[in-house]
């Protein structure tokens, strides 16, 4: 038992002088090893412990323990030293802060035309209507004759239209007015609407967003822009519901701040039928001083087109328009980009300049 | 359509100015698009939309204008509508026949001699220049300046030029040609209605009048025409001339029938007054078929539950009465020149705008939920956007069409379209590579030297006797250095979306196999055997850049499921072999031997540094792997690691015939 006390005196003395050379992580590797590693000092007379006389052992063992803890003590006394030395040095560190940071890859950016239809989305789907796309290639039934503009009517004059070349032998495109009808790049996201109701039964609750095209080209009419398309059908629909709902998405999409108004206009699948203005972003309603341009001085602008969905409409999807009534709009995607983000030249969202695209 | 304010005046009481009264135009939907000045009048330009025919007028106008401030428009009585079917004058002789009783529901026509041409006076081509039309003389001003008033186009012949005193409405038995009045000559067919002679054409109806029959210095005699003829012909006629007048556009949207004979009387009065001593003729009127006023069912509970809203029945009476219908025991009568109303909701329509759409409510409406839906590639296509975005892509929005000459590299036969704007827009687009190339010009000019620019939208192809339209996910990578936009960018990007959107098991085949694609620096994108997209260094001939297109639908629609796998538990070791090989031998081939090699322990092994140059032979190459040995149950031991990697670089050596550096 003495010989143990001593040799743990020994060990302990021996410690306390390693201790103080201690100046590295791998010093502090080398002292634990060579104390509590698995040859280390202290686990050697643990291992001896097994040979001392049974009623020794208590006593021993405690001791043993004791010099144990002691020991590890010591470790992390000496790691404290070392953290706070090392900490000492990296704080010593001076660095240029003001040079530029570094990644991976600048990040670019999505289109502003997406941006903005992201955006138009979530509103829309926050209001509980749903997403779905249609094809830009139509027939020239979906975009015109089931919208309640048949072959001849001078409504087809507020929209251009392009027309694909047939190949022979014609086209055979599936749906009504198939066999050998026009095709043509979609002039609306209207016929998505009719796609929707030849599927679906009432209550009809969604929105079309897709790429259109119309034999335009100027300062703020491009052949091919995008629009999103919305329509709600059910019983007991009323205009008041279209006020309603689309006056909210107008507050969401630019604030609380610009009025809203809707004054009649005429769509041939709608009626009735309105166009929803806002007030000026630019002048924000007061028309001159100095004259606005954005709203040539009127203080309104155009925002989308809506009505009630026409009776005709639903005779031509088989909706029964004396049980279920509903609103369907249409608006401009580049339209609404170009007055929030203050955009003047519809030309710029298609060139895509990086130094455009840079900035949204 | 240009309306003077000083024109409206004369019609109908009109308190206030030009502004005011066009926010009340905008407001009951006549939107005036601008107002300017023409002397001491003010000229509205009015937006009128297509189902309103009858305000290409200024009496039409008026009328609504005194339906908007709430009186009945009384400077107009209601049109003479009796009906004379006199067919003919003796002496000067005129006889008409309507042989296409469909296409010309009625003809008047009335003869007027002693006739002097001269220039207009000035009231009248002033008016005339303000609301856009030229002066030419008395006579023609006198059938645009009553066109203007009434809506109802007109025309004048001179008499001396009208065969056999006879005028025939008909159609052509076969293809002729025939001199309009701006010195075109025009092919007619059998679809075009015309006003013809004893000799043959004198005019295409409703259109514009021949040149063998107009008004000329010397004109004495003059015939005057006030029809109405059927808009579709009309239309189809103007369309496929491509020729509109004053006279087609008013036709195409509707004349009111019961208006022609009272209007050609108020012109021949006109002419009596402006063109000289004159002696007027009887009228001749042939109406074979008078319009009916149509009835319309209406209720004004209907009204009230579609606009959602209570407006009295006595508002809506008086409504009614001021746009001239009738309304009693539920049934509308309309007027003939209101040919647009035809149903309840378009009689809803006028009430709503009348009493205003300013006064409906704003209300949500109460639904039954239900899931929202979207398109199943939907979250694909935000999770790439937003990647590409992180990984420094601008998004770019083209045309879905380009020129066929810079499809041409990517198809020889795309979907075309037989009306573009112009060559350069003719042909839909198979691939978004080519719009991205033109993105890449642009900038190039524009003076970026390094960018990386991406497009998602579909691309159009024939398949069979259809169109099929596929949404592609295509990008583009540009870098004047070389370095930094090589196969192995491209190739990392798309590697690294489809993992991010969910395809882990993707395959890179060698060579992309299309014309457009460098053959030695491309691959096909595959899942299991399908193409799911390409990608790779564009041909030289093409241009300078990396790119890659994805079928997006296959891919967005394609990710896994991800399932929870238990995580290793013990250290992996790793060990490093740099093998040289010769340079024909393929990190995949290396793979595949390592595979055969059958270690249970090895987890992955990956290429880290591919050298070649000083201390290697001519035709070899360096290439080292990185070897990770694990073993799920317990730590392996060096010993195990040492003798499983030896066994794997003699393997190599073996198989590969790969000397060990």
């Amino acid at each position: 038992m003495n010989d143990l006390l001593n040799q743990i005196a020994s060990i302990e003395a021996d410690a306390d002088r390693e201790l103080g050379k201690i100046k590295s992580g791998e010093d502090l590797k080398l002292f634990r090893a060579r104390f509590i590693g698995k040859s280390g000092a202290v686990t050697k007379l643990l291992k001896m412990l097994g040979t001392l006389p049974p009623p020794e052992r208590p006593a021993a063992g405690k001791k043993i323990n004791e010099l144990k803890d002691n020991v590890l003590n010591k470790i992390s006394e000496a790691e404290g030293g070392l953290m706070s030395a090392e900490v000492g040095n990296v704080l010593q560190e001076k660095i240029d802060v003001t040079l530029p940071g570094r990644v991976s890859a600048w990040p670019g950016r999505t289109h502003p035309l997406n941006q903005t239809l992201k955006k138009i989305e979530d509103i829309f789907t926050g209001l509980g209507f749903s997403i779905y796309e249609g094809p830009e290639v139509e027939t020239d039934y979906y975009n015109f004759q089931a919208l309640n503009m048949p072959k001849d009517h001078p409504a087809r004059d507020m929209q251009d239209t392009f027309y694909i070349n047939p190949p022979s032998p014609p086209f055979s495109k599936g749906g009504k007015g198939g066999l050998g009808c026009d095709l043509l790049l979609r002039t609306h996201t209207s016929p998505v609407q009719i796609h929707v109701m030849e599927k679906l039964k009432p209550p009809v609750r969604m929105i079309f967003p897709g790429a259109v095209y119309r034999r335009d080209a100027d300062v703020t009419h491009s052949p091919m822009f995008n629009q999103v398309e919305g329509l709600m059908v059910d019983k007991g629909i009323r205009m008041s519901d279209l006020k309603g709902v689309l006056t909210e998405f107008v507050r969401e999409m630019f604030g609380e701040r610009l009025g809203v108004r809707f004054r009649p206009s005429f769509f041939p699948f709608t009626e009735p039928s309105a166009e929803l203005d806002m007030q000026c972003v630019a002048c924000g309603g007061k028309k001159s001083s100095p004259p606005c341009r954005l709203c040539k001085e009127t203080g309104w602008m155009e925002i989308l087109g809506c009505g009630m969905v026409d009776p005709n409409v639903f005779d031509a999807v088989g909706y029964d328009h004396k049980k279920v009534s509903g609103f369907a709009f249409g608006m401009g995607v580049e339209r609404i980009a170009m007055l929030k983000l203050g955009i003047s030249d519809i030309r710029m969202f298609y060139e895509n300049d990086v130094r455009f695209l840079k900035q949204f | 359509m240009l309306v003077s304010f000083n024109w409206l005046k004369e019609l109908v009481d009109i308190k206030g100015g030009a502004e005011a009264l066009a926010e009340k135009l905008t407001m009951s939907g006549f939107e005036v698009e601008s107002i300017s000045k023409s002397g001491d009048d003010s000229i509205l330009d009015v937006n009128v939309t297509p189902n309103r025919g009858d305000c290409l007028s200024h009496i039409g106008i008026a009328r609504e204008v005194a339906a908007v401030v709430g009186k009945k428009f009384e400077a107009c009585p209601e049109q003479d509508r009796r009906v004379r079917r006199q067919t003919n004058i003796s002496e000067p002789k005129l006889d008409v026949e309507i042989r296409d009783k469909k296409r010309c529901l009625r003809y008047c026509a009335m003869i007027i001699s002693g006739v002097k041409i001269a220039p207009s006076p000035a009231w009248i081509s002033s008016r005339l220049a303000s609301c856009g039309i030229q002066s030419i003389n008395n006579v023609v001003d006198a059938t645009n300046y009553m066109m203007l008033l009434t809506g109802q186009p007109f025309h004048a012949f001179d008499y001396r030029y009208i065969r056999g005193g006879k005028i025939i409405v008909t159609t052509p038995p076969s293809e002729t040609s025939f001199t309009t009045l701006d010195g075109v000559t025009r092919k007619l067919s059998e679809e075009d209605l015309l006003i013809c002679d004893a000799g043959g054409p004198v005019a295409i109806a409703g259109v514009m009048g021949g040149a063998n029959s107009e008004i000329r210095g010397d004109t004495v005699t003059i015939v005057l025409e006030s029809a109405c003829f059927n808009p579709i012909t009309v239309r189809k006629t103007s369309k496929k001339l491509g020729l509109s007048s004053e006279s087609s556009k008013r036709f195409e949207r509707g004349v009111d029938a019961d208006g022609s004979a009272d209007s050609i009387k108020k012109l021949a009065d006109l002419i009596t007054k402006i063109a000289g001593s004159v002696k007027s003729q009887d009228l001749v009127d042939i109406y074979p078929r008078p319009v009916k006023k149509a009835k319309v069912k209406f209720s004004v509970n209907y009204a009230n539950s579609l606009l959602g809203m209570v407006i009295k029945p006595q508002n809506v009476k008086n409504y009614f009465r001021y746009l001239g219908i009738s309304y009693s025991r539920g049934v509308c009568t309309i007027p003939t020149w209101r040919q647009d109303l035809t149903r309840p909701a378009d009689l809803v329509e006028e009430v709503a705008r009348l009493h205003g759409y300013d006064k409906i409510p704003l209300t949500l409406p109460a639904f039954t939920m239900s899931g929202l839906s979207r398109p199943t590639h939907s979250i694909a296509d935000e999770a790439a956007r937003k990647f590409l975005a992180a990984h420094g892509f601008y998004e770019a929005v083209n045309y879905g069409f380009c020129s066929p000459l810079e499809l041409a590299p990517f198809s020889k036969e795309p979907v075309t379209i037989s009306n573009p704007l112009g060559v350069e827009f003719s042909a839909m687009k198979t691939s978004l590579i080519p719009g991205l190339i033109n993105n890449i010009k642009l900038n190039v000019n524009f003076g970026q030297d390094s960018f990386k620019l991406f497009e998602l939208r579909p691309v159009f192809s024939m398949q069979g006797a259809s169109v099929i339209e596929k949404k592609m996910l295509g990008g583009i990578m540009y870098s004047e250095k070389s370095e930094p936009a090589d196969f192995y960018d491209v190739k990392g990007v798309c590697a690294a979306l489809l993992e991010f959107i969910g395809l882990t098991c993707v395959g890179f085949s060698k060579s992309a196999g299309r014309e457009f694609m460098h053959p030695n620096a491309s691959c096909k994108i595959m899942r299991g055997e399908k193409e799911i997209g390409i990608c790779g260094i564009l041909h030289p001939s093409i241009g300078k850049a990396s790119i890659f297109e994805l079928n997006w639908e296959e891919a967005a629609n394609a990710g896994e499921t991800r399932k929870f796998k238990a995580l290793e538990r013990f250290p992996s070791v790793r060990r490093d072999v740099a093998l040289m090989v010769s340079d024909d031998i393929l990190s995949e081939d290396i793979q595949n031997v390592i595979a055969k090699f059958g270690s249970r322990i090895i987890k992955n092994a990956a290429p880290f540094d591919v050298y070649k140059g000083k201390g290697i032979p001519e035709g070899k190459k360096s290439i080292a792997y990185a070897v990770m040995y694990s073993n799920s149950d317990r730590t392996l031991t060096d010993e195990e690691v040492n003798k499983e990697h030896a066994g794997l670089v003699s393997f190599l050596k073996n198989k590969l015939g790969a000397e060990i550096r």
